[in-house]
């Protein structure tokens, strides 16, 4: 009887190693034409099959939470020492406002370099993509500027997830979270 | 029958254990309030700074506010000399799961506490700012409290808190 159960659960640790992180979602059938803060048109997944890429969701007009996601993602990139093999995506789901050059200007404000990119597109193109990666929005509080502009801001989904060089998506936290870093950072090693 | 005894015993334990474990972390807190807040008799702002940010876009400010005076306080509004719009917010999770963010016209200040505007929560939300919010600069804040005092302070813009 022990031996069966020895057996067993050498078994189950065997398929487990073998079969790697679990898959969360799929997105080989997916396909956007997107484009980078320098307007260079990207389809997305399929440009960056081959690669590990991670991805966090924001809006440029959000001053605190989406802020600390692309921290989180920064963080990310610097403690897995600036890696060749992983792209850094900050996907806009505001792309009304978030234009290739408000995008710029935002990475510039965090001072980002290689292999790291924002991404915006064609409202119907982010929509699309947006429901495929389950991130989901909704106009939530307005504010008229001095100048009598009026400014929206959304309730939003707060997600960085990682797909891996199958374009499948096998990590998924929430974006702003301090402890995301150390925990992506932890499962990369572990799986690449 | 003597099953029984020992489970009550065990429970009289526990429930006993309990109550020193929440007396003492109750003391414990109470303590730590009055350590962590010195009586000057003033409204003191510290520990500010803001996140870099590009001229027309969005960008916040953070800080704590302590109230080492015998009386309560209201921070009631909020200005700087990088924009006209400044305001005071507070990120949430919705019930739904979703972050979001609402508009703070008062934030009170009970006498002997302090109040921290940080990341995730509390912050003001400095709108469209005039020129770029370059990391190593500064900014200034003023901070309007209904004593009728403004609290005007300088905060270096840098990528996070210290």
């Amino acid at each position: 009887m022990k031996i069966t159960h020895l057996f067993l659960i050498a078994a189950f640790i065997f398929v487990s190693c073998k079969s790697g992180p679990k898959v969360i979602d799929d997105l080989n059938d997916a396909s956007f034409e997107v484009l980078t803060q320098d307007s260079v048109s990207v389809t997305f997944p399929d440009d960056f099959k081959g690669q590990y890429v991670v991805l966090g969701f924001i809006y440029t007009n959000c001053p605190d939470i989406c802020p600390l996601i692309t921290q989180n993602l920064i963080k990310i990139q610097r403690d897995l020492g600036y890696p060749d093999d992983i792209q850094f995506l900050g996907v806009s789901f505001d792309p009304e406002r978030d234009t290739p050059s408000v995008l710029r200007n935002y990475k510039e404000a965090f001072k980002l370099g290689e292999n790291f990119d924002f991404i915006t597109g064609k409202t119907s193109t982010i929509k699309a993509m947006m429901d495929s990666v389950r991130v989901r929005t909704q106009v939530s509080l307005s504010t008229t500027t001095d100048d009598g502009k009026e400014l929206y801001f959304l309730n939003h989904s707060d997600k960085i997830m990682v797909l891996d060089k199958k374009s499948r998506v096998i990590i998924e936290y929430g974006g702003s979270m301090p402890a995301v870093p150390k925990l992506i950072v932890e499962d990369l090693q572990k799986i690449r | 029958m003597k099953h029984t005894r020992v489970y009550n015993y065990q429970s009289g334990l526990i429930v006993l254990l309990l109550s020193v474990f929440v007396l003492f972390s109750c003391e414990e807190k109470a303590e730590s309030q009055k350590a962590e807040l010195t009586v000057t008799n003033s409204i003191e702002v510290t520990d500010g700074w803001a996140r870099p940010g590009k001229s027309g876009m969005m960008t916040a400010a953070y800080f704590t506010i302590s109230n080492g005076t015998n009386q309560a306080d209201t921070l009631i509004g909020v200005s700087t000399d990088v924009t006209e719009n400044a305001q005071i917010h507070r990120s949430y999770e919705t019930e739904d799961g979703l972050m979001g963010m609402e508009h703070q016209p008062f934030v009170p200040i009970s006498s002997g506490t302090h109040v921290e505007f940080k990341p995730g929560g509390l912050h003001i939300m400095i709108i469209q700012p005039t020129m770029d919010l370059n990391e190593g600069d500064s900014l200034l804040l003023g901070l309007i409290f209904s004593s009728t005092k403004t609290e005007k302070i300088k905060v270096p813009i840098q990528q996070s808190g210290n």
